[in-house]
Order: structure tokens, then sequence, then C-alpha cells
């Protein structure tokens, strides 16, 4: 693979001194301390780091998920370390593809249903979203079970399904949290090759994980300790991987 | 998107077809119920619409400065025609005598029928615009001897419908039996309608015809009180206009006796039907529309608990959605259409089954729906509204909160809910189980006062006493001479034990026959207007009245009896007395009996004077008394023997105990309505207790996990779980019982004789929820705590 700063990639994500900082009642836990992290166009980026080091917060504030408590997060130009929940909602919508770890499809949705979902909430015409959700479900070889519903699948076709989902409304960014973490180890390996072939193809990825094998699909590996950013890696240097503790 | 709501909504419905049933089931039941009181109430308040102006009619009802000086219903006899003669805006005014008539057909057949009647102006049919299915509504009482049958009566007597052009046979009060030339023919009107009045539908309208029924006298003179008045006025006028001239009308063209002790007031006739009878009518509108508010929260409190509690199990879809970009108001939106569609199926739900329960509920609370078409337009639009407000009453607070989560914590999967949300689901179960409380205590007491008022001592001998009211009636001296062998007759039917002639039975007096009564040396004004019982010597003993002085009338006797009420109110303390009557007649106390109640316990005793029919020969009915052993036989003698000595008279009997549940029939059929209330209620709320615990039993399934592992037994866990729910139940009690104490009092204050509100209702309540509550949470606590723990413990 080629250097970063190639040409023609622009930074899609930067934030300068990332803080999150959860307060209960007599505790606060800093989640997040003083992150700052750059991402372009067409990177695949891996997030790994022992549990509880922030890994989840991270992506979950990258995904608008989350709200940060100081700091600066400049997405695609736009500073939205402000946004209130309802210019978050807006800017996801269509901008971001999400990838749990528990796949999270919607029982009562059949797989078309589910791959649909996104493209209801963009406005789209229904010859519109009939073509994005089917060619979405050849892409991940799911189209022969458009009408199952997600408990007749099994973990690795649901994962598929939700990666279809991830990408129909053609986003900016896929976000996925540990997209192996409930696969074994051969469905697991299909996952990332398809998360792979969608960053090859254009997608920028940032994807949490504890797996080290996952971590080489990847460009470059970010990795978390209780908060901090301890260490960045570029894949193709072929940098030994930090010991990762379960 | 619509569709993919909707989707969404059936699919998860049929994956947890347990809530479903109980969620649209439970609503649908409450709807139901609030259908059929919506049906109720518009049926109660549809009277006499089909009278083109029924909202410029009035009764001209009457103020009496002294109680028992007349009727509040009725008025003067000249009253109406004065107030057309005085008033620009009193375009036409009818005057109506109300009664009942013997009649017959005058060809060949002899059955005989006793009916009420009226007898009434020329002008009735028309002003009240009367629909005649035979005959001309302007002709048709203009002679007198007159009559217009309703059509029922006309089959009856003639066989056909079309009767006009018939004779039918009256028998008079005063005149024996006089032919009557059939004019009309009406259709039949709802039961709330003005042609019913007092017992009776009324069945046939005669025309007056002087001395008949009464004189000429009797038909235009200021002494009788007793006749009905109705009058129309101009449209357009406010009838506080009048009614503000009222007071002036009088003295202007009423004799002077009346200045000041008497004033017309003006009832409508669109609410007549409600108001009289002390309202009784509109009581009952009134707290079936309390119940069915009730049922109805409770039923869409239930909803949005269990709603609630199924969403919760949504948190992963909400998450998806949101991470997806779905504002939260589009969250919102699904949320509350999705409880607007249960809502709406439940609507459907509950009106079939309020379609199918029609005709039971309307058996149930005793009156015919006289609505024409009831599944209209305005029934279609309540329903249209009820469903809305319901799926947006009980969609709102899941709505609201599950959109409100942080889609990270919804993704998790099973949301948990913070402790002001916990907060106000345990208000919602508060509010549901007070309106519960109230509910059964209220139907405790309610059943309680009626248990009372059945079997309360009246003081007078209510059972096997046999009332026949179809005497012929010839009002004079030898009119009752001629009934004494008939009496005999009566007396000597084996089974019969003693034959009183009066004009009403102990249990029906006090109907506005009063005697203006004073002691000796008291100016006249001074006299108390008495109510009055006509009876004959035999009466204390068919009623088993007991004396507190004196001796009870002799045959021909021309003293007087008074109640203790009476003998109070004069100051009399031993028979043998004097009282001036009327103007100057001075007559003897011969004894004083003890009160009883000769009117409903909605009343109190009032003083109450007893003449000789002797005196005044005035007579309705003849009491029997029974021996008891086999009424049925002793029945059937006593009919054959009337048809023995009186072939011509009809045999129209009540028993005595039958006339006096009569007067409780109202509270009855309000108990009913309320025990089911209640018992839907409670059905109901039970319901939703069932979803809650299921809530709570899912959000604590870790930590009754880890209790187990720790060693909890089973029971300790039940009762961990019942223990929060008990507490619920427990406030709502303490609040809804001193609500319950002030409405069941004041409802108890509608009857002059009545329990003393104790604590039992309350405990019997209190005790019966407990049960229920703790078998319900138990039955689910039971299920959740036998659970192998690691099955909880793994999912986290």
């Amino acid at each position: 693979m080629t250097n970063v700063d190639i040409t023609g990639r622009r930074p899609l994500i930067r934030t300068e001194n990332l803080r999150k900082v959860y307060t209960t009642d007599e505790v606060e836990t800093t989640a997040l301390n003083n992150v700052t992290v750059d991402i372009k166009t067409g990177d695949f980026v891996a997030i790994m780091g022992p549990s509880g080091c922030g890994k989840s917060t991270l992506l979950n504030i990258l995904g608008l998920l989350d709200q940060p408590s100081g700091g600066l997060f400049v997405f695609d130009g736009t500073d939205v370390s402000g946004f209130n929940e309802r210019k978050r909602a807006d800017l996801r919508r269509g901008t971001l593809g999400f990838v749990f770890q528990s796949f999270n499809l919607i029982d009562e949705l059949t797989v078309y249903e589910n791959v649909e979902l996104p493209l209801l909430y963009l406005s789209l015409s229904t010859k519109e979203r009939k073509e994005r959700t089917e060619a979405a479900l050849d892409r991940v070889g799911m189209a022969h079970r458009r009408d199952h519903f997600p408990q007749q699948l099994s973990g690795g076709q649901q994962q598929r399904v939700a990666i279809a989902r991830a990408v129909v409304a053609s986003p900016q960014l896929i976000l996925a949290d540990e997209p192996t973490g409930n696969l074994d180890s051969t469905n697991g390996d299909e996952v990332m090759k398809l998360l792979s072939e969608l960053n090859e193809a254009g997608a920028t990825i940032v994807m949490v994980t504890h797996s080290p094998a996952d971590a080489e699909f990847s460009h470059r590996v970010i990795n978390l300790f209780d908060g901090h950013v301890v260490s960045e890696h570029f894949m193709e240097k072929e940098y030994a991987l930090p010991h990762q503790s379960e | 998107m619509l569709k993919n709501y909707l989707v969404v909504v059936f699919r998860s419905l049929r994956r947890q077809k347990g809530y479903a049933f109980i969620n649209v089931s439970g609503l649908a039941v409450g709807l139901a119920c609030c259908i059929l009181i919506v049906l109720y109430v518009r049926s109660e308040r549809a009277v006499d619409t089909v009278f083109d102006d029924v909202d410029r009619i009035y009764r001209i009802g009457s103020e009496w400065r002294d109680e028992g000086a007349g009727l509040p219903i009725t008025a003067p006899a000249p009253i109406g025609e004065k107030m057309v003669e005085t008033f620009p805006e009193a375009q036409a005014s009818v005057r109506l005598w109300a009664g009942w008539l013997n009649v017959r057909s005058a060809e060949g057949d002899v059955s005989a029928f006793r009916r009420s009647a009226y007898v009434a102006d020329a002008n009735v049919i028309s002003f009240f615009g009367i629909p005649l299915l035979h005959g001309s509504a302007e002709t048709a009482l203009r002679q007198p001897r007159s009559v217009v049958l309703r059509e029922d009566l006309a089959r009856a007597v003639f066989g056909t419908a079309d009767a006009v052009g018939r004779t039918l046979l009256v028998e008079t009060y005063n005149n024996g039996t006089q032919p009557y030339t059939v004019t009309g023919v009406w259709e039949p009107l709802a039961f709330n309608s003005f042609t019913r009045f007092g017992g009776g539908e009324f069945a046939l309208i005669v025309s007056f015809a002087p001395g008949d029924v009464m004189s000429e006298e009797e038909w235009t003179s200021w002494e009788n009180r007793y006749l009905l008045h109705y009058v129309k006025l101009a449209p357009g006028t406010a009838p506080d206009a009048v009614s503000a001239r009222l007071a002036n009308f009088v003295r202007a063209v009423a004799p002077e006796e009346y200045h000041g002790m008497y004033e017309p007031v003006l009832q409508p006739l669109r609410t007549l039907y409600l108001d009289d009878e002390g309202g009784r009518n509109r009581r009952a509108v009134h707290l079936l529309t309390g119940l069915a508010v009730l049922i109805l929260l409770v039923a869409c409190i239930n909803f949005a608990n269990l709603a609630t509690a199924q969403a919760l199990r949504r948190g992963k879809e909400i998450g998806v959605r949101k991470s997806i970009g779905a504002r939260r108001g589009q969250i919102v939106g699904q949320y509350l259409g999705e409880a607007v569609v249960v809502a709406a199926l439940a609507t459907v739900l509950g009106a079939l089954l309020a379609r199918v329960l029609q005709n039971p509920f309307f058996e149930l609370v005793g009156k015919p729906l006289v609505l024409p078409n009831p599944w209209d337009l305005p029934t279609a639009l309540t329903l249209v509204g009820i469903a809305l407000a319901t799926g947006v009453l009980a969609g709102a607070y899941p709505a609201l909160m599950l959109s409100g989560f942080q889609p990270v914590r919804a993704l998790k999967g099973t949301l948990r809910t913070g402790p002001a949300s916990a907060r106000l689901r345990q208000g919602l179960v508060v509010t549901q189980f007070v309106a519960a409380v109230l509910l059964l205590a209220g139907a405790a007491v309610v059943y309680e006062q009626t248990a009372f008022l059945r079997t309360a001592p009246l003081g007078f001998e209510r059972e096997h006493v046999l009332a026949i009211e179809s005497v012929p009636r010839d009002w004079s001296a030898e009119g009752v001479a001629r009934l004494q062998p008939v009496k005999a007759r009566l007396e000597a039917v084996p089974g019969v034990r003693a034959v009183s002639l009066s004009w009403e039975t102990a249990a029906e007096g006090g109907h506005g026959n009063t005697l203006p009564l004073r002691r000796p040396g008291q100016p006249p004004e001074a006299a108390l207007d008495v109510a009055r019982f006509l009876v004959d010597e035999d009466f204390a003993e068919v009623y088993d009245l007991r004396l507190a002085d004196g001796v009870f009338l002799g045959e021909n006797d021309d003293g007087v009896m008074l109640n203790e009420r009476a003998a109070a109110a004069f100051g009399i303390e031993r028979a043998g007395q004097p009282l001036v009557l009327g103007d100057s007649a001075e007559v003897e106390v011969r004894g004083i009996v003890k009160d009883f109640h000769y009117t409903s316990l909605h009343e109190p005793i009032r003083p109450l004077v007893m003449a000789s029919l002797a005196e005044v020969p005035l007579y309705r009915t003849f009491s029997l008394r029974f021996a008891g052993s086999d009424p049925a036989g002793t029945l059937r003698r006593v009919e054959a023997a009337w048809h023995e000595v009186l072939p011509a008279a009809p045999f129209d009997y009540t028993f005595v105990d039958e006339q006096v549940a009569a007067q409780y029939v109202t509270e009855r059929r309000t108990g009913t309505v309320v025990v089911l209330a209640a018992m839907l209620a409670v059905l109901v709320s039970g319901l939703g207790l069932i979803g809650l615990v299921s809530i709570s039993v899912l959000q604590r399934r870790r930590e009754i996990g880890v209790r187990k592992v720790l060693g909890a037994t089973v029971p300790s866990l039940v009762a961990l779980l019942a223990k929060d729910f008990v507490v619920l139940v427990g406030v709502a009690f303490v609040v809804a019982v001193p609500v319950a104490w002030v409405g069941m009092s004041r409802w108890l204050d509608g009857f002059a004789y009545r329990i003393a509100l104790g604590p039992e209702p309350f405990l019997i309540t209190g005790a019966l929820l407990l049960v229920i509550v703790v078998a319900t949470v138990s039955t689910q606590a039971l299920r959740a705590a036998r659970k192998n723990p690691t099955e909880a413990l793994r999912y986290e």
C-alpha cells in the first residue's frame, strides 16, 4: 500500500484534545483525555486497546452518537463538537454508516427492509430505494435471503446484512464497533474481507477491535490506553503489534 | 416510511402475542364499556326529539310556599290560558289531566283494559306534533268524547291499527260507561317521552267531556291544582325573559290566596325526563359518565404502561433508527402513531364488542335504546375521537421517554429507566388503583344501601298484600255502597284474611292529595296542607298499622287519624282532640297511627291525615291481605271471585312488596352497573399489573440472578418483587378512601333514610385488592424467581 497523504485525499475527521468525562453522583470518570486524531477520506483505521480504554467512547463520538465534554471535533470541515442532538441526527443521516458487534438488525423487519431503512429516512423515491437496496444486498452476497428475518440467519449472514445497511446510503464514513466480536473466525474473516473491499472501493472506515488479526486489514492502528492515544502504527511498515489483553 | 412503521407495529404485535392480547383486549373492553355508556347517555338525552318544537316547549310547573299545597309538576287549571293571554311570547298552551281509565270495545268483545290516559285540550296533537298513523291532528279531539289511541292499544281492542270511527266504551268516573269515538291512532313514542308520566306510559288521550272524568268547574277552576300544562314560546324567546315576569303575572291573574304562596316555573320539555323525580335520571347519567371516564382512564393508563413495557424491549430498534439519522421527532411520531394504530384496533374491537353487548346492556340498565340509529355519524366521530385521544394519551409517555434515550444507551438493548420515569409509572399505577378503589368501594356502598332499601322496616306490613287497582269508579256515596258486596265476596275467598278499599296503598301515598288542617282558634292562613289518605275501616288491619293512641277509624266515621308527625305538627298528644278542616268543619282526631313510610325512603316521613271514604268517596284500590300460605292459589281464587262479581272490570293487580321494590329500580340498576364497572376496572387494572410486574422482573433480572446465587429463596424473591406493588396499592388506597367516602356520603344524602357509612366497604375493598395484587404479582414473580440464575446473568 502507498503512503498517506496521497494527492486527492482530503481530511475527513480531525479531533484536537477531545475529552469525555462521565459524571455520576460522586465519581468523575475520564473516558477520553486529550485525544487528537486525523482521518482522511479513504482511510481504514483500527482503534485498539484494552477493555475500558475508551475505544468505544471515541467511536461513538466520531459517529456522532455521543457528545464530547471538551476539545475540538471537525467533521468534513465543520466543527461539530457543539452540535445538538437534532443536528447530529441530521448529519448522521446518509453521511455515516454503522456496523455493530451485535449486528443490531431490527427483528420485525426482513433483510430487505432492514437494508432499506436508512434510505427511508433520506426520503428517496421507491425506485431509487429498490435499486440501491438490491445493489447493496448483491455486494454483500445476501440478495438470495432478502425476504428472511434476522433470526433466520447465521451470525455471519446477519453481519453482512448489517454491512449492507451501513453502505446502502453511500456514507462518507463507516464506523464498525467490534464487527467480528460475535462471529467465529471463518465468518469473521469474511466480514473483514468485505470491509476491506469496501475500503478499496473508496469507503473510509474506522473500526474498533480487540483482534490483531482484524487490525491487519487496516492501514493504520491507533492504540488507546486509559483514555490517551499511546501510539499510532502504519500497517504496511509491519510494526509488531503490542500484546492485547482481553 | 409509514408502511415501514406499520409493518413494525403489526409484526411486533404478532411476535408478542401475550402482550398484544392484554394490551388490545384491555383497551377494547374499556372502550366497549365507554361506547355503551355514550350510547346510554345520548339515549337518555334524546328526549322528545321527535317533536319539532321540543326546544320551545315548557311544562308549567309550580313552586308552592307550603310543601304539600300542590305538586311541583302540576299547576292550577287556568294557568296556561292566562299565560297565553298575558305574554305575547307564549304562542299556545295545552292542559292535560293524567290518570287511569278502564276501556273496552263496544263491538261485542268484552275484554277490558286499564290504561294510563290523558284528558287533554283539543290542540294537544298539533301542539306537540304527535305523529298520527290515522286520523287528523287538527280535528281529532275537537268533539267531546273523542279518543286517540296508541297503536298497540288500538290493535288490542279492535284488532287493527286503523280504528278511526270505531267506538270505545270508557268507564267514566262520574257518568257511568260512555261511548267515545276513535278519531286517531298514534305511533308509540320513546320511553323517555313526555307521554310517560309517573308509573305508566300513556295509551290513550281523550277529549274533555264535562262530568265524565271531571266537571267543567274542575277543568277550569283555580281550585284544581293538579293539571299538567305545557306552553310553547315563540322562536328565539329566552325562557328567563318570561320567568322574570311570572310573580307579577300571578298577582295580576290569580285569586288572592295564590299571591305570595305560588309561582309558576317553566320547565324545559327537553330536560323534563332528566330532571323529574328529583333528578334521578340525571344523577344516573352523571354517575355513568363518571364511570365511563374512570374506566377509560384505567384502560388508558394500562395501555400506556403496557406500551412502555413493550417499548422498553425495543431499545435496539430505537438505537438503530437513531444511528441511521432518525430525528427525535420522527421517533416520537413513530411511537405515537403506533399507539394510535393499536388504539384504533382496540376501538374497532371495542365497537364490535359494544355492538354485541348493546342489547344485554340496555336490558341491564332497564331502559330501551331510543336512538333511531345509534351507530350514526356522531357515534362514529366519538369513536374516532376516543381512538385518537387514547392513542395520543397512552402513547405520549412511552414515545417521549424512549425517544429521549441517547442512541448509545438505546443500542445496548433492554433499556433501563431512571428514577423519574419509574416514579411516573408508579404514579400511573397509583392513579389506576385509585380508580379501582373508588369503583369497588362505591359498588360496596351502593350494594349495601340498595339492600337496606329493600329490607328496611317501613312501619307497615308489605308482604302478602295484593293491590287490585282496576276497581270500577263511581265516586259517590252510592258507588262506595255498591262496592260493599264486592268487598264481602273478596273477604270470603279462602286465604284472604282482610280486605280494605282505599285511594292508595300504604306504600304509594303522598301524591298531592292534601287537606288543609289547623287547630281550632288558629286563622285559616295558618292551615297546614297535610297529605291525605282516604281509607275504610279495615286499612289498619290489612297493613298492620300500629296505633300510638286512640282507635282506628270505624265504619262511616267522620273523624280523622293522624300520623305521629302530624300530631306533633299540631301539638296533639292524645286522641279525641278537635281540628278544623278547610274553612270551618270541625273534625275529631280518633287516633294517632305510628309513623310509616307511605313514600319511598328517598323522602322523610311527612305529616299525614287519614279520612274515611264515607266522608270523601274517592277510591281506586282494593288491598287484600293474604294468609301467607299458597299465595298463588289465593290469587287465582281472588281473580275468579272478581270476574264473578264484576264481569266487565279488568283485573289489574300488583303486590305491595313489588310496589316498594319498584321505588328503588333506579338504585338497583345503578348498583348493578357500578358493580360491573368495578369488576371491569379491577380486571383491566389486573391486566396492567401483569404488564408492570413483567417490566419490573425484566429490569431486575440480574438482581434476581445475583440474589439467587447468593442464596435467596424463591419465596423471599417473590416477597421482594411483590413488596413494591403492595406499597403502591396501599398508597392508592389511602388516596382513594377519603374521596370515596365524600362521594358516597353525598350519594347517600340523596336518601332520607340511609345506611351509616362505616369502615366495612373500605376494608372489604382493601382486602380484595390486596388479594388480587398479591396473586397477580406472585404468579409473575414466581416464574422469574424459579429461573436458573445463569440464564439471567449470562446476558450481562
